[in-house]
């Protein structure tokens, strides 16, 4: 029913809207034709509609230019770059709002003189437009004046560019040549339809070794009944006996450097932490790496939005202030599939290193969880696969 | 000659100065007698209509196009409701009346191509590249007119392609109009529902389209080099011919790379090479592919991919530039520095395509280079935009319906142009990649800026193809609604910094679902412009055979040769001769008046 009324509404509209048009020609052409000289199938209403328009132009100028920049401050506070939570990313976030003023200054001017002209300069049929073809002064400063502009924008961008992405992983530009206290977490996140494997080093600190092959995946999987997407090398117990996969949530510490191998199986991904100003393309078969330094953690950041209206609107659906259950969270920007919109993660970053060990250290390996029984089953089939806290611990150590 | 207007110098050709061209003698006569309904309208071989046909093909897509958005964005507007006329619409695509993720891709990935590639290429270039060329050069006709048909026909059987496409049982290409691999690089893997025959039949239109840009594109090249008429030299064209002419040149020289792009990808899927594809482990197993990249692929990619949009807008500029100028009654301002900016953007328009890679891990070395060239390009625009300003200034502007969608061209592509300078910079693209703010940048100045540019065209030159005009009420309501609701709909996505893009529902997620009332009305001011673009539709099609007539040979009072030719010019353009041109195509306001580009010097006159 209500689509048909509001069917019946929109061609009721386009039919007047069609006859306003019918009329008004049909109007014209009878004052033409009441006119003493004819002057051709030229409107002779020129003046007239040309003051109508000049006059809705300068209205148009003034709504929209007042609607651009109050919607900008009053959606501020919830657009994401409201506040940057990695050194980097406040860089960053200083070089969006100098594009911002520079760009804003050049929309607003050039705005109000485009319609300024179009409404200062509408026909009138006793004025004779001014032949005014070229000037090399003009040319020469329009041309110098975004020169300057573009050279500033692109050198301090290109400056925070390299201070944040061609820096090794010895950060001691920001904590100077000793940080042994500043130990960095280095772990791994590999997209996949339609989710991210996380995987974190255990005590050693160290990611199992990964060897991309058939013998180390599809075997693997043949004999144990036991995907191994990754490709981790099992046999080698040096490192990879230890190493967590984690389900849930992606953890980091603040003040400590995160550095985060990412990667692909199936498509592409990409790994993209909006708060932390961190996105990085997750290519199948091309490791990349990325880093960063997170500045706050989850409750200090809950703190600093308790202070803004948006967040301390309860949210129904669980009863409590926004900001109570604020958390970041990692999603996907390439477009991978079907469920592309659903690969989301919480991520929680720690206050301190102490935090992070505490939760690494409650954690089960997965070869312990996972892998070795499986493998067991295959190898010693009759065996009762040892499960108890003293082999969780031996591998752990 | 038919009739006259009331100022003569303006529309009488001059007869001196015979051109003789070799097929000039006698080609009306020739082909007017044997002319059938197939041969004139079907595979019609004049230029006139072969552009008539590109520009309706290129209406019958942009409201395919634009329709599709209307369902998607009703989707992301009210992710949690269900519509059940979607279900009675699409069926198994839509069950129970909610949008299924795999169409929902569907419909972003068709959305994107046709608008793409069939309306603002095909649409744009084909119409007026074909109308305007050899009208404006004073030619008969194209270097090759069978190419030129030849050119639409593989347009149509693209568009037919991918028409068809639509039908199929597991639904149209849905991996973007990007086609990125390996999500569209493995036809025989269930990893997505559009990436099996939907993604063969998009690959074979696209090629398909790849063949008809370039036969038209050579065409239009070499029609402007061999073609004009005496007197036309290179510095007296108009400055839509040369727009035109670039953006063929640069689809000539970058359609190539899409080409073996495509073909490389079509071996991929189905002899299993592995240009693309590298280690790639799916449900467990890891596949056979070695060594390939897909990063390769977005290089290939994307070096068609950015010129691309300069062949989209470049030939809107050309269409303001001129339209404009007629309309305020100046020259346009500073010609030269027009050409050399447009030459400037061209060239430069090859060295930026990495922006678009910024972060897929190449090298940030690579990523400073193209920094650098994408700002320096703002500088050719920045001098465009202030010479189409200065155009207006003390000018006397009759704000006619082409006029205004100038000046709406204008204003966009400031508005446009400026978030360019955000996401040309890396430091700044890290954060706003892949989200909202580069879908509401590329809408407002490649969707909805050319789109302005060749409603600026259709309303400027129709009386020229129909012989009669449009209605200008309908065009005025048609321009105001268009540019209100579609700032309205492009412009708050700004607001949505950093929210992923080619998202089906945001609610999975805290960060980005605090703008719900915002995607309501994006959706609804997206519903009021198609609604207006219905208007136009009416007003289009209902003047092409109810129209007021033109009466007078030159209505719009412009300098250029085509309304030298009849009211309703038959194949051969000119009854006579060919008239020969004197002066460029900007003589408005001078002491002597407006003066037609074939209008000779007067004694002691200097030319600008």
């Amino acid at each position: 029913m209500s689509a048909f009324i509001i069917l019946s509404v929109l061609i009721l509209l386009f039919t007047a809207f069609f006859f306003i048009g019918k009329i008004s020609e049909t109007s014209m052409s009878i004052r033409k034709a009441n006119a003493t000289e004819d002057d051709g199938d030229s409107y002779d209403d020129m003046e007239y509609v040309s003051n109508i328009n000049g006059y809705l132009s300068l209205a148009f100028m003034v709504g929209f230019l007042f609607l651009s920049f109050y919607g900008t401050l009053h959606y501020l506070p919830r657009m994401i770059p409201k506040l940057a939570n990695s050194i980097h990313g406040q860089e960053l976030d200083k070089m969006f709002m100098r594009t911002y003023y520079v760009t804003a200054a050049i929309f607003l001017i050039t705005h109000v003189v485009l319609f300024a002209f179009v409404f200062m300069y509408r026909y009138k049929s006793n004025r004779k437009a001014y032949f005014f073809s070229h000037s090399n002064t003009l040319e020469i400063i329009w041309t110098i004046i975004p020169a300057i502009a573009m050279a500033y924008l692109v050198y301090t961008g290109i400056i925070a560019w390299n201070e944040t992405f061609t820096k090794d992983n010895s950060f001691t530009e920001y904590f100077g040549e000793d940080h042994s206290d500043k130990m960095p977490i280095t772990m791994e996140v590999t997209g996949y339809q339609f989710g991210w494997k996380v995987r974190y080093p255990g005590i050693d600190g160290s990611l199992g070794n990964r060897v991309i092959d058939d013998e180390h995946i599809n075997e693997f999987y043949a004999t144990y009944s036991l995907p191994n997407e990754l490709g981790v090398d099992w046999q080698d117990d040096s490192t990879s006996h230890d190493d967590l996969f984690v389900d849930d949530t992606v953890r980091f510490v603040k003040g400590h450097p995160a550095i985060v191998n990412v990667g692909a199986l199936d498509v592409l991904h990409s790994f993209y932490l909006p708060h932390f100003r961190i996105k990085m393309d997750c290519v199948p078969g091309t490791p990349n790496q990325i880093k960063f330094i997170p500045l706050y953690s989850t409750e200090e950041y809950r703190e600093i939005l308790s202070e803004e209206a948006y967040w301390q609107e309860i949210n129904e659906a669980t009863g409590q202030p926004r900001w109570e259950t604020f958390n970041f969270e990692l999603a996907c920007t390439e477009l991978c599939g079907a469920s592309h919109w659903a690969m989301q993660k919480y991520v929680k970053i720690y206050e301190t290193m102490d935090e992070f060990y505490a939760w690494q250290d409650a954690q089960t390996p997965y070869y312990v969880s996972t892998v070795e029984p499986a493998i067991a089953a295959v190898d010693n089939p009759t065996e009762e696969v040892m499960e108890d806290e003293a082999s969780i611990e031996m591998a752990k150590n | 000659m038919a009739d006259l207007t009331a100022n003569p110098t303006v529309a009488n050709p001059s007869h001196e100065g015979q051109v003789d061209h070799g097929h000039d003698h006698g080609h009306h006569d020739d082909h007017h007698h044997e002319e059938t309904f197939l041969t004139k309208y079907i595979f019609s071989m004049d230029h006139k209509m072969i552009s008539k046909q590109f520009l309706i093909t290129g209406i019958f897509w942009a409201f395919i196009g634009g329709a599709m958005s209307l369902l998607f964005r009703l989707q992301l507007a009210w992710p949690e409701s269900t519509f059940p006329f979607m279900e009675t619409l699409l069926g198994r695509w839509a069950e129970g009346g909610q949008l299924s993720p795999d169409f929902y891709y569907a419909l972003v990935t068709i959305h994107g191509t046709v608008l793409v590639f069939f309306v603002l290429t095909g649409g744009l270039s084909g119409t007026f590249a074909n109308f305007l060329i050899p009208l404006q050069i004073g030619a008969r006709d194209m270097a090759s007119p069978m190419m030129n048909m030849l050119s639409y026909w593989f347009f149509f059987a693209a568009s037919f392609v991918m028409f068809g496409s639509l039908f199929i049982e597991t639904g149209p290409a849905s991996g973007g109009w990007t086609a990125y691999p390996p999500l569209n690089g493995m036809r025989d893997v269930a990893i997505n529902k559009g990436s099996g025959l939907g993604f063969d039949l998009w690959l074979t239109s696209i090629s398909l389209f790849i063949v008809s840009s370039l036969l038209g594109g050579l065409n239009y090249i070499s029609t402007v080099i061999n073609l004009r008429t005496r007197g036309m030299t290179l510095s007296r064209l108009p400055l839509v011919i040369w727009a035109l002419m670039f953006a063929a040149i640069l689809g000539v020289l970058a359609f190539p790379a899409l080409l073996s792009a495509a073909v490389l990808l079509e071996f991929d899927r189905l002899l299993d090479t592995s240009f693309f594809l590298n280690n790639i482990v799916i449900n467990g197993e890891l596949l056979a592919y070695k060594g390939g990249s897909p990063i390769l692929y977005q290089h290939l990619f994307w070096f068609l991919g950015h010129p691309e949009v300069y062949i989209i807008i470049i030939p809107a500029m050309g269409i303001v530039s001129d339209v404009m100028s007629v309309h305020a009654r100046k020259p346009i301002f500073g010609y030269k520095a027009m050409l050399i900016s447009m030459l400037a953007i061209v060239v430069i328009g090859f060295f930026v395509w990495a922006h678009h890679m910024f972060v897929t891990g190449m090298s940030p070395v690579l990523g400073v280079v193209f920094a650098i060239f994408t700002l320096l390009i703002a500088v050719p625009s920045a001098i465009k935009t202030f010479n189409w300003i200065t155009t207006l200034w003390r000018g006397n502007l009759r704000l006619t319906v082409p006029m205004l969608f100038c000046i709406g061209f204008v204003s966009l592509f400031i508005t446009g142009g400026v978030t360019g300078i955000f996401l040309g910079n890396p430091a700044v693209d890290v954060q706003l990649h892949d989200t909202y703010f580069v879908v509401a940048h590329f809408h407002i100045i490649m969707g909805v800026a050319a789109f302005f540019g060749m409603w600026a065209g259709v309303y400027h030159w129709f009386p020229k193809m129909f012989g009669r005009h449009m209605n200008r009420t309908l065009g005025y309501i048609h321009f105001w609604v268009t540019i209100v609701s579609a700032y309205l709909v492009f412009f708050p996505m700004h607001f949505m910094t950093g929210f992923p893009r080619r998202y089906w529902s945001f609610t999975n997620f805290e960060t980005f679902n605090t703008m719900g009332d915002l995607q309501a009305i994006i959706t609804i001011a997206a519903f009021v412009v198609f609604s207006a673009q219905i208007l136009f539709l009416i007003n289009f099609f209902y003047s092409i055979f109810r129209g007021r007539p033109v009466t007078e040979q030159n209505p719009w009072g412009a300098t250029t040769l085509e309304w030298t030719t009849p009211i309703r010019p038959g194949h051969g353009n000119w009854e006579g001769n060919i008239p020969t041109v004197h002066r460029w195509a900007y003589d408005y306001s001078t002491e002597n008046g407006d003066v037609g580009q074939h209008v000779p010097m007067k004694e002691g006159e200097a030319e600008h």
